[in-house]
């Protein structure tokens, strides 16, 4: 019986032309009206101010050639930058770091205490799809967890259907800041 | 930290000391003076080659920092989120070349047993062009097939090509032509995403993956894990031809947007929820004003369905059920007024180190319409066991056997080779 039930909105999404042209002009207005920025979760700083309780000096790791190699390993390819930012506060590392799950940059916010994960945070998430990844019920999953010798992590967080490429993505943001955390 | 500038000091006013008339006993005293001050210098603040810069001015306007040669040293907020929220840095601004993105994927398939074949069955491209920060431009083409062109396998088909708007509290609007929000496969379908050489019956026949239509859509997610899709778009068009093999089929009825019949629309409206750690729940419908445009009678049509994804650990399933009421005599007096299929797909991987091994079982049931002279559908029990290999998270390796049953066309039994990629 509920499978032959047609859902009320889409009989009257599509009942008549002035329906269909409204909803589609509706659609098309508030996409052309948007005014902010997409998928900003958190402000960068905001996130540094949150983790650490103030905004440190900031500081960075210079990427020798052997540690690119590393960091190669867990990326399949260069991080963008040689230089990497980092603030560090009451035991507490903050780094803001960038990778693409498809086609765009999640810009993810990882805070590392004691060579371990102590918080995970999407700040922009630009894709179009996946962004389930901001959610906490999967950035909880990576914390406490740490890098194993292989520098792979001690546990691997559960893929979420849809957002194959964004859970890859923050897995090896995950395995670069604890990696970057040997290098300090 | 003071102590930098006058130390930068020193050091240029050495640099630019005239060398006439300095003696080298007066230049050696001057290095001793360099030296010391240099060691108090680091005594004091640490090593040179640490040191941060002094803060600028509270006067001066603050510049974006560029990634590639980040500042440090005291920070404001404004220098931080320039950093990471600026648009020249996520490639928001500056030349196309800076704002575009390409990607691809692409299948080859190898059938053996009752079917003998190798094919390279999708070789897809996507190209991306960001206008602004939140409006961008979703492209993707695909060969199918290999060969394209009058009797010749394949096809060349615009996929997708649609604008997205970005707004805040993650509302999105697109417009264009976009891929359905139905089923599992419809929207992400990159062959390292998912086991089994072939894309399974149900989201062939009953769903008909890949499917795209043109129109607008609104997206929503919400803190809690729930989220949906709400599109008006483009209809089916199914033919009612009781000559034509493809008559009732639901798959056959895709216009892909090619001069494609504007007279009737349909909408699409998903719910989502991914609030549970490794669970994702979706709830579809589709609605078709008129499913058969040609056709002289009223054929509305309702597609409805779920679908499940749990991973925990190494062990994944996926389940999926979809059902199609179509209205109409035709479609009752031919037994296609109800064509619907599920699966169930349980799955275990092992990962060793960058590499992944994961095997699967799959089984399926459905029914879609048979058509002129039952040439094609009927009812099929469809099971496949197999084993995945990724070398490396985006290349994979597939091996599977296939067995499909039905009781309207010879039983088909395959052993399947793929290889794919996606980037």
């Amino acid at each position: 019986m509920l499978l032959t039930m047609k859902p009320t909105i889409l009989v009257l999404a599509i009942a008549s032309k002035f329906l269909r042209l409204f909803f589609m002009t509706a659609f098309l207005i508030c996409g052309g009206s948007a005014l902010g920025a997409p998928g900003v979760y958190q402000k960068p700083s905001d996130f540094v101010k949150s983790s650490l309780g103030q905004i440190p000096a900031t500081r960075a790791i210079t990427l020798t050639g052997a540690q690119q190699t590393r960091v190669r390993a867990i990326l399949g390819k260069n991080y963008k930058s040689k230089a990497i930012r980092y603030w560090s506060a009451g035991g507490k590392t903050a780094y803001i770091l960038e990778e693409i799950g498809k086609t765009e940059y999640i810009t993810t916010g990882i805070v590392v205490k004691g060579g371990k994960i102590d918080a995970v945070k999407v700040l922009i998430y630009r894709e179009t799809h996946g962004g389930e990844v901001a959610r906490d019920s999967f950035t909880r999953q990576l914390r406490g967890v740490s890098l194993k010798v292989d520098s792979q992590l001690s546990k691997i967080p559960k893929n979420i259907a849809g957002a194959t490429l964004s859970v890859r993505a923050l897995t090896k943001l995950a395995r670069l800041a604890l990696y970057l955390e040997t290098l300090k | 930290m003071k102590a930098q500038p006058a130390l930068l000091g020193a050091l240029m006013a050495l640099a630019s000391a005239p060398a006439h008339g300095v003696t080298l006993e007066e230049l050696a005293a001057r290095l001793d003076q360099l030296e010391k001050k240099v060691s108090k210098y680091e005594a004091k603040y640490g090593p040179l080659e640490n040191a941060v810069p002094a803060p600028a001015p509270s006067d001066t306007i603050a510049m974006p920092t560029p990634v590639s040669r980040p500042a440090t040293g005291i920070a404001t907020a404004a220098d931080i989120d320039a950093a990471f929220m600026d648009e020249a840095n996520s490639g928001g601004a500056g030349n196309w070349t800076e704002n575009t993105t390409l990607g691809a994927y692409g299948e080859l398939h190898l059938n053996q047993g009752d079917k003998e074949q190798i094919d390279f069955h999708r070789f897809v491209v996507f190209m991306n062009h960001r206008f602004s920060d939140r409006i961008k431009l979703f492209t993707e083409v695909e060969l199918e097939h290999s060969l394209a062109g009058d009797g010749k396998p394949g096809e060349v088909e615009l996929e997708q090509a649609y604008i997205e708007f970005a707004l805040d509290q993650g509302w999105v609007v697109r417009a264009g032509q976009y891929l359905l929000p139905i089923g599992i496969l419809n929207e992400v379908h990159e062959p390292d995403t998912f086991y089994g050489v072939e894309r399974n019956g149900i989201e062939s026949n009953i769903i008909p993956t890949t499917w795209w239509e043109g129109g607008a859509m609104v997206s929503r997610d919400f803190p809690n894990g729930f989220g949906f899709d709400f599109g008006v778009h483009s209809g089916l068009a199914v033919s009612t031809d009781l000559t034509s093999s493809d008559a009732f089929r639901v798959r056959s009825g895709r216009q892909k947007v090619a001069e494609a019949s504007a007279s009737d629309y349909a909408a699409s409206l998903r719910a989502r929820y991914n609030g549970v750690e490794g669970l994702s729940l979706t709830a579809f419908a589709n609605y078709q004003n008129d499913i058969a445009p040609e056709s002289p009678e009223d054929n509305s049509a309702l597609l409805v369905g779920g679908s499940a994804v749990y991973q925990n650990g190494g062990f994944g399933l996926r389940a999926l059920v979809a059902n199609w009421n179509i209205s109409g005599d035709s479609f009752e007096a031919n037994d296609a007024d109800n064509q619907w299929g599920y699966y169930l797909e349980p799955s275990y991987h092992w990962k060793f180190g960058e590499q992944k091994v994961g095997i699967f079982g799959r089984y399926g049931y459905y029914e879609y319409a048979r058509g002129a002279g039952n040439t094609r559908g009927g009812e099929f029990d469809e099971l496949t066991v197999g084993v995945n290999y990724w070398p490396v998270n985006n290349v994979v390796l597939k091996a599977d056997y296939t067995q499909i049953e039905s009781d309207d066309a010879p039983n088909n039994e395959t052993y399947n080779l793929g290889l794919g990629y996606s980037f």
